[in-house]
């Protein structure tokens, strides 16, 4: 299983949410995961994420799963 | 009650499951268990830690009498010839084991007997360490610290290798004592099965804690 590159995928929800206005506290609310969960994501921490989360996330932002999570380039 | 204060900023993805699984309150259930069996988990650790103590007096006890090579008490089996004893004249008892003290004996035979004579402390040691290890780990609430599991792998190898090693080398420093006198048995390999069965429930606890550990690892940074 290839783990070396889980550090090129950048997590865009900072910008969603300040397009959107929202807060990630209010973001956990709906999407019902927890607020410490949905940090480390925004802060490109995360080393996996659940569909299921994906596609909360995607649902409550009313966007695609390409507009969330984007490959940086090899440096 | 342990409670952990937490702001967004301070979780990360390598924090232990403590912080990043904590509700509202900052109170996880592993937290609060901790908390609850604190005293038992110390109490774990210490007992390791004094066996641990009490395995080096031994050891150096054991030392003392048998490195000068002079005099050195060597257990003996009498089961296969039980004796009577007679105690106070009338009432009788039977003698299954005795102390044969041998000197001068040659380098073989006195390195079976000093290894019959320490390997059961060191045994014993291992183990408490292996708890001394696990108390600590569980007291820091790091159930499947890299080190524990290691350290039970190890405990339960030792056990399974001693539950053979310590009785037949004690039936070897036996035969060896015996043969000073001119008594022979020949070798036997012996098990030890109680020591036999708790490195095998040990080994099986281990295996539990690798799957643990490797799930742990595959959860952390899951969001």
């Amino acid at each position: 299983m290839p783990t070396e590159d889980h550090g090129r995928v950048h997590c865009r929800l900072d910008e969603l949410l300040a397009e959107r206005g929202m807060t990630l506290a209010r973001l956990a609310e709906l999407v019902g995961v927890t607020v410490v969960n949905l940090s480390v994501l925004k802060n490109d921490r995360a080393k996996a994420v659940r569909f299921s989360t994906l596609t909360a996330i995607c649902d409550v932002l009313r966007c695609e799963v390409g507009d969330l999570l984007v490959v940086t380039p090899r440096p | 009650m342990v409670v952990f204060s937490l702001t967004v900023e301070d979780i990360s993805c390598f924090d232990s499951i403590d912080k990043r699984y904590a509700d509202d309150d900052g109170v996880t259930t592993m937290a609060k268990w901790i908390d609850d069996q604190r005293q038992n988990i110390e109490v774990m650790a210490l007992a390791g830690g004094l066996a641990v103590l009490a395995g080096l007096v031994v050891l150096v006890r054991d030392l003392v009498r048998i490195l000068p090579n002079r005099d050195v008490p060597v257990p003996v089996e009498l089961a296969k010839v039980p004796h009577d004893l007679l105690l106070d004249g009338t009432t009788t008892a039977q003698a299954t084991e005795a102390v044969i003290r041998v000197s001068d004996l040659n380098p073989v035979p006195y390195a079976v007997v000093l290894a019959a004579a320490l390997l059961p402390t060191i045994t014993l040691m291992l183990v408490a360490v292996c708890f001394t290890v696990l108390g600590r780990s569980f007291r820091s609430g790091d159930f499947f610290a890299r080190r524990s599991v290691r350290t039970m792998n190890v405990t339960a190898l030792t056990l399974v290798l001693g539950s053979v090693a310590i009785p037949t080398l004690q039936g070897l420093a036996a035969d060896s004592a015996l043969a000073t006198v001119d008594i022979e048995f020949g070798p036997t390999l012996e098990i030890d099965w109680v020591l036999f069965m708790a490195g095998l429930l040990l080994g099986t606890v281990w295996h539990a804690f690798q799957r643990g550990a490797r799930l742990q690892q595959d959860t952390e940074g899951l969001v």
